[in-house]
């Protein structure tokens, strides 16, 4: 893992759990500082933004790292799909993947399920129109669009009743 | 040092001017991120304001019939905020059709303002709300209301060395209508390629006030004079016979510039103006009460 | 990682991609690598003047910067292409796209090779652009002097560019009796012309390649590619290696779509490899993965003559499929589309011409649907006109055109299974327990389309596989399918499974690795299931013979009897591998080729085996249109498809549905815009929109016609494509009465048709 050469600023955080220190330079973004770091779940993909396959939750919700800074990434808690194997949310949504075929190249799966997680926030069952809107910001070139938002429906139901609310 | 992290707003202004050149003010950073990527501009230093304890900044507050929103709320905060939901009930919806989910959790109020981008949504529909910002420097603070603030495609009358403290935004009242459309052509979620906004207060079945906003146009997001002029007096029954909207197109049309570019000819944003217009109005006239909201 | 809860069936390809088990190509990247960075040319055409290269080359970290001849140092060919070897690896003293990388500058990280790369000057001679269709057809400037045909398939043998017009890199004729003859006798003839946009597959996963060069000489290349042994080939021959001393390896890729085929980018890594001696990469933002080779636009007029039931008499049709700069796959895109551009309909005469230019447009490659969308497109929608303008139900008259099972093609193929009419009717069936959908509001208008469309297999080219029984029983599989989302690992193992009466999780399937893995033409065009499930059943007949010959030898009561498959017999097999090798056995391997008949067509291009199978498909579409401002929505998507034999069902349909969900986006939503400078306006995906969540149709449906007498898989992967963009435009016209002749599919244009057709009516 090479060193950036230009003027490096050094940025700790806590990563799934995890303290770490890296340098990064000014204009890094969290994406490349995350993947030389070697979480292979965050991807770059369109970088400005739009596509989702880069997310990551900073202290807790979701960003597209392709467009964080870095630098900004100090003090906070990062958490990527291997850092929530053990999170609820996460394990009934790999499993209601699984479960409808929801992911083909499965490039945007980690994105997908991240930017997910905060629909069960404050429980109960969504809607289709909704789960679309708020996964308005995940692409999926495969088109598995139809397949994922069952998916996630079923885990949002299922965690619903779970809960016994 | 790439990153000042100030502990107030005096010192981030005190910062500001003291490098004027290659400091520049990080809110959320997402627009900053795109330019420095496309190598437009790489800042030197980023003047953060993450660390500042300053309620003003960060908290949503009602003083009198005016609801501050401060500069660094997220566009997510202020979605989901029950404060604003009561007294601006017309700003969590548009603000859910703002891009994704992601994008909110991290842009800030402030920083979405300051892009200066004729584009975004929620810096046309405060105008249309008569929205002000609040805005400190190292001479002081002073308020500048969003109609003064939009000069030229992505400029604002904003000083490279002020930062935005907070933004204030007329609450709803009774008689209160807004509507925000945007039109975004084939897909659902996208740049605007024509947006308005409509404000109007209604007194005795009649528009006693108007503000109508236009984005994604020109270079800048504006108020329209003229059409506003138009609406105030008129009666919501019989609004939307052919003879009055003819008139109105007339009237906007005079007020509203269209380009033909790679995405759209002029002719046809201008056509599209029109029914967003049409139906911002009707959708007021159709409404069963007063201040029904979008 | 929770290996105890791996489900084995078809459910665990997604299972380990939602849990991110699968690495792709850029998680593991060799160590030491250095990164090349293309400098771009800024104009669509010119000389190249000079190069100053000083001041890039002073960057500290910066370890070369390299024009074409630099590269050639070390390179016995430098020009590579499917049909053609037409394009060099970087431009050779002229460039004829914009974009075209001109100098090749390396560094010890990407970031400084980009700042090096900035710092590079490159002058240019102008000289005259040509974008435009039909301005490239008439171009009286040849782009390309004296191509060489690459010979190196066997469809593409003997192409030649047009003697009277070079820039015409391939014309391709069907043809089976005189159109006019006919239509001067018709009671009715109609003509229309259509276009399509130029369109990007833009995979999620940008490409990458990465080239390793050992100290004896013997070089490894980690690429994202769809065609590993084509690779391997083609380094071999460009740098005048023995294949044996080449080694191409690949990992599940992020997206392939036909975009990542050919050797467009292991050569220049290769070679600046060679040059520096060490590892060399490259990897495109999905900015400039825009400037790879894209689908082509096209241009096409068909002319039918009908009778007044609607029986089509003869039909003509010209294509010009705008080939870009470089003509890449284009011969095999042009003679292929050509061969069905007539539709799926019995028509006694059919008069064809296919043409591919070249332009200063970014090279077309190949896309999805490889040409059949294009080309579905105009004869659907071409079929919808006429029905109306006879005012015959569009329904009734495919009823009265479309062949049937084992039907004569034009080509004088025999359709054999493929059954466009039986599809079309499950279609017709379906749509009638759908209703179609009230609009929310009475200003919005709702419609429904629906195309049938047919597509030939490519050939002829070949699979071969290695198929290994373990000691144990259990099997290995060494198979070139390259795994990019269409779930061909879980495909493939699940045919081993079956042919050696296994259980999934004791097949083990081996990809990605030219030391190891047997030749395989390419994953592309449907073809892998189909011909990976022939040479896995030669394989495994290969090891049965193995195992009769043990057996034979064995001085035993338990020889197996000739009518006995050895491995219908659970743990029968290594019984004999014990019996032969004591206790611990030895594993046991088999070989399966296979390679489909062909005849090449004549100079009509007729054959009677042009392909090995054909595919068809229906698509049903509703739309809700805003006449108001003519955006059209799909509210309702539907595929059915004739796949023969299904391995997997359920990956079946999610394969129809994301297809026909991809062409949606691409019908309505896509297009690669050139300025008249030949600029591209909008590269990345801020600027180049595709479909998300919301604008994938509220409901879409996708299933397959199974008949039991069709037990062969054919293909899966481009079926969804075919029949989308004519069925938007059929269900548009079904809501507010006007045609769309243009893709993608643009708001303004519905506007303008439905005031043209307002004004119309008015006078």
């Amino acid at each position: 893992m090479s060193e950036p050469s230009s003027s490096q600023e050094l940025v700790r955080f806590v990563l799934n759990g995890q303290p770490v220190e890296v340098f990064v330079t000014i204009d890094e973004p969290l994406s490349q500082t995350l993947r030389r770091l070697g979480e292979t779940t965050v991807r770059e993909s369109c970088a400005v933004g739009l596509c989702g396959c880069c997310t990551a939750l900073v202290d807790g919700t979701s960003v597209s790292t392709c467009l964080y800074w870095a630098v900004m990434a100090d003090g906070t808690q990062v958490d990527t799909l291997d850092g929530l194997a053990s999170d609820e949310r996460v394990t009934g949504l790999q499993t209601s993947i699984a479960e409808h075929g929801a992911a083909q190249c499965g490039y945007c799966t980690p994105g997908m399920v991240m930017t997910a997680l905060e629909l069960f926030d404050d429980g109960g069952p969504r809607s289709s129109e909704e789960i679309g809107a708020h996964m308005n910001g995940n692409l999926c070139r495969c088109a598995c669009y139809p397949e994922m938002t069952c998916a996630i429906k079923d885990a949002l139901t299922q965690a619903h009743e779970r809960s016994g609310r | 040092m790439p990153v000042i992290e100030v502990g107030s707003v005096q010192e981030a202004v005190e910062a500001l001017h003291a490098d004027q050149d290659g400091r520049r003010l990080i809110g959320g950073g997402t627009g900053l991120m795109l330019m420095a990527r496309s190598g437009f501009f790489v800042p030197e230093t980023l003047v953060s304001l993450r660390r500042v304890d300053d309620t003003e900044l960060l908290d949503i507050r009602l003083l009198g019939d005016v609801l501050r929103i401060g500069a660094l709320c997220s566009l997510r905060d202020v979605e989901l905020d029950p404060v604003v939901r009561r007294h601006l009930p017309s700003l969590p919806g548009v603000l859910h059709r703002v891009s994704s989910v992601r994008t909110r959790n991290v842009a800030t109020v402030a920083g979405c303002i300051a892009h200066g981008d004729p584009k975004m949504d929620l810096p046309a529909c405060l105008m249309a709300l008569g929205a002000e910002l609040v805005v400190a420097s190292t001479a002081g603070r002073r308020t500048i209301p969003l109609d003064e603030f939009f000069v030229g495609y992505y400029e604002t009358v904003l000083d490279s060395t002020e930062v935005i403290v907070a933004v204030d935004v007329p609450i709803h009242r009774p008689g209160r209508f807004t509507a925000y459309r945007k039109f975004t052509g084939t897909l659902v979620e996208d740049w605007p390629l024509v947006s308005l906004c409509l404000n109007l207060d209604e007194l005795d079945g009649t528009i006693d006030r108007a503000a109508v906003t236009v984005g994604a146009l020109g270079s800048t997001i504006k108020r329209l004079p003229q059409t506003e002029a138009w609406l105030r007096g008129q009666a919501r029954a019989g609004i939307d016979t052919a003879a009055h909207l003819d008139e109105l197109r007339e009237v906007a049309d005079s007020e509203i510039e269209a380009k033909d570019d790679h995405l759209a000819s002029g002719q046809y944003k201008r056509k599209v103006f029109h029914v967003e217009l049409v139906r911002a109005i009707r959708s007021w006239a159709s409404a069963q009460a007063p201040g029904a909201e979008r | 990682m929770r290996s105890e809860t791996l489900p084995q069936d078809w459910t665990s390809h997604a299972w380990q991609r939602a849990i991110g088990n699968v690495r792709y190509t850029d998680d593991d990247i060799p160590q030491g690598m250095t990164y090349v960075v293309l400098v771009r040319s800024t104009i669509a055409h010119g000389e190249i003047t000079s190069i100053d290269r000083d001041q890039a080359r002073a960057v500290p970290g910066v370890l070369g910067v390299f024009t074409f001849d630099d590269l050639m140092t070390v390179t016995r060919e430098g020009y590579h292409g499917t049909g053609y070897r037409d394009q060099p690896m970087i431009a050779d003293g002229i460039v004829r796209h914009y974009g075209e990388p001109v100098v090749a500058v390396v560094a010890t990280e990407q970031r400084i090779a980009q700042e090096a790369a900035q710092l590079v000057n490159i002058e240019y001679r102008p000289l005259p652009v040509v974008i435009a269709d039909h301005a490239a057809l008439t171009n009286p400037h040849a782009l390309h002097q004296d191509i060489e045909p690459s010979a190196d398939f066997i469809d593409l043998k003997g192409i030649t560019p047009l003697a009277e017009n070079p820039n015409v890199y391939v014309r391709s004729i069907l043809r089976t009796g005189d159109f006019d003859e006919v239509a001067k006798d018709a009671p009715h003839v109609f003509e229309h012309h259509f276009s399509t946009a130029s369109a990007s597959a833009s995979p999620l996963e940008t490409v990458s390649s990465y080239a390793m060069p050992n100290r004896d000489g013997s070089i490894e290349i980690l690429s994202q590619t769809q065609m590993p042994s084509y690779v391997r080939v083609q380094l071999a021959r460009m740098f005048g290696m023995s294949e044996s001393r080449i080694r191409v390896r690949h990992v599940a890729l992020g997206g392939g779509f036909g975009f990542k085929i050919y050797a467009r980018t292991e050569p220049i890594v290769v070679a600046c490899a060679l040059l520096i001696g060490r590892p060399v990469g490259i990897k495109f933002s999905m900015e400039e993965q825009f400037y790879l080779p894209h689908r082509r636009g096209t241009t096409s007029t068909i002319a039918s003559a009908v009778d007044d039931e609607g029986n089509i008499l003869a039909r003509r049709c010209f294509i010009i499929w705008n080939g870009g700069a470089y003509a890449d796959v284009g011969p095999r895109m042009v003679k292929k589309g050509g061969n069905v551009a007539a539709g799926p309909y019995n028509i006694p005469v059919v008069d064809i011409e296919s043409v591919g230019v070249y332009s200063n447009r970014i090279p077309g490659g190949a896309i999805r649907g490889f040409g059949i969308p294009q080309i579905v497109w105009a004869y659907e929608t071409h079929g919808d006109m006429i029905a109306s303008s006879l005012g015959i139900d569009p329904v009734t008259f495919r009823r009265r055109n479309l062949m049937k099972r084992n039907a004569i093609h034009h080509t004088g193929t025999p359709l054999g299974p493929c059954d466009p009419s039986l599809v079309f009717e499950r279609m017709i069936k379906e749509l009638e327990s759908r209703p179609l959908v009230e609009p929310d509001s009475p200003e919005l208008k709702a419609g429904r389309g629906v195309a049938i469309a047919l597509k030939a297999a490519m050939g002829p080219t070949t699979s071969t596989v290695k198929l290994t029984l373990n000691p144990d029983g259990s099997a290995t599989v060494h198979c070139g399918t390259v795994e990019m989302g269409q779930g061909s690992d879980i495909t493939m193992a699940q045919i081993v499974a079956d042919e050696l009466n296994l259980s999934l999780d004791e097949v083990k399937v081996v990809s990605g690795d030219t030391d190891s893995v047997p030749w395989d033409a390419m994953t592309a065009g449907s073809r892998s299931t189909n011909h990976m499930e022939k040479a896995i059943s030669r394989a495994a007949d290969d090891l049965r013979t193995q195992i009769r010959s043990l057996s034979d030898s064995m001085d035993t009561e338990d020889r197996i009897a000739d009518d006995v498959d050895p491995f219908k017999v659970k743990g029968g097999a290594i019984e004999y591998l014990r019996a032969k090798f004591g206790p611990m056995g030895a594993t046991l391997t088999g070989v399966g080729a296979f390679i489909p008949d062909y005849i090449p067509p004549d100079s009509d291009g007729r054959s009677e085996r042009i392909t090995e199978f054909w595919m068809c498909a229906a698509t049903a579409v509703d739309v809700i249109v805003d006449p108001l401002t003519g955006v059209v929505r799909i509210d309702q998507l539907m595929t059915i498809s004739d796949v023969g034999k299904a391995i997997h069902p359920e990956l079946v349909r999610t394969q129809l549905s994301g297809a026909s969900i991809m062409m949606a986006s691409i019908s309505m939503s896509e297009e690669i815009k050139y300025d008249d400078d030949g600029q591209l306006l909008n590269p990345g995906l801020a600027l180049y929109r595709i479909f998300g969540f919301e604008d994938s149709p509220r409901a879409v449906y996708a299933d397959m016609v199974l008949d039991k007498r069709d037990q062969v898989p054919r293909g899966v992967g481009e079926s969804g494509t075919f029949g989308v963009a004519p069925a938007i435009a059929s269900a548009i016209h079904d809501a507010v009465g006007v045609w769309m002749t243009d893709l993608p599919i643009k708001p303004e244009n519905v506007l303008r048709a439905i005031e043209e057709a307002a004004d119309e009516r008015a006078q």
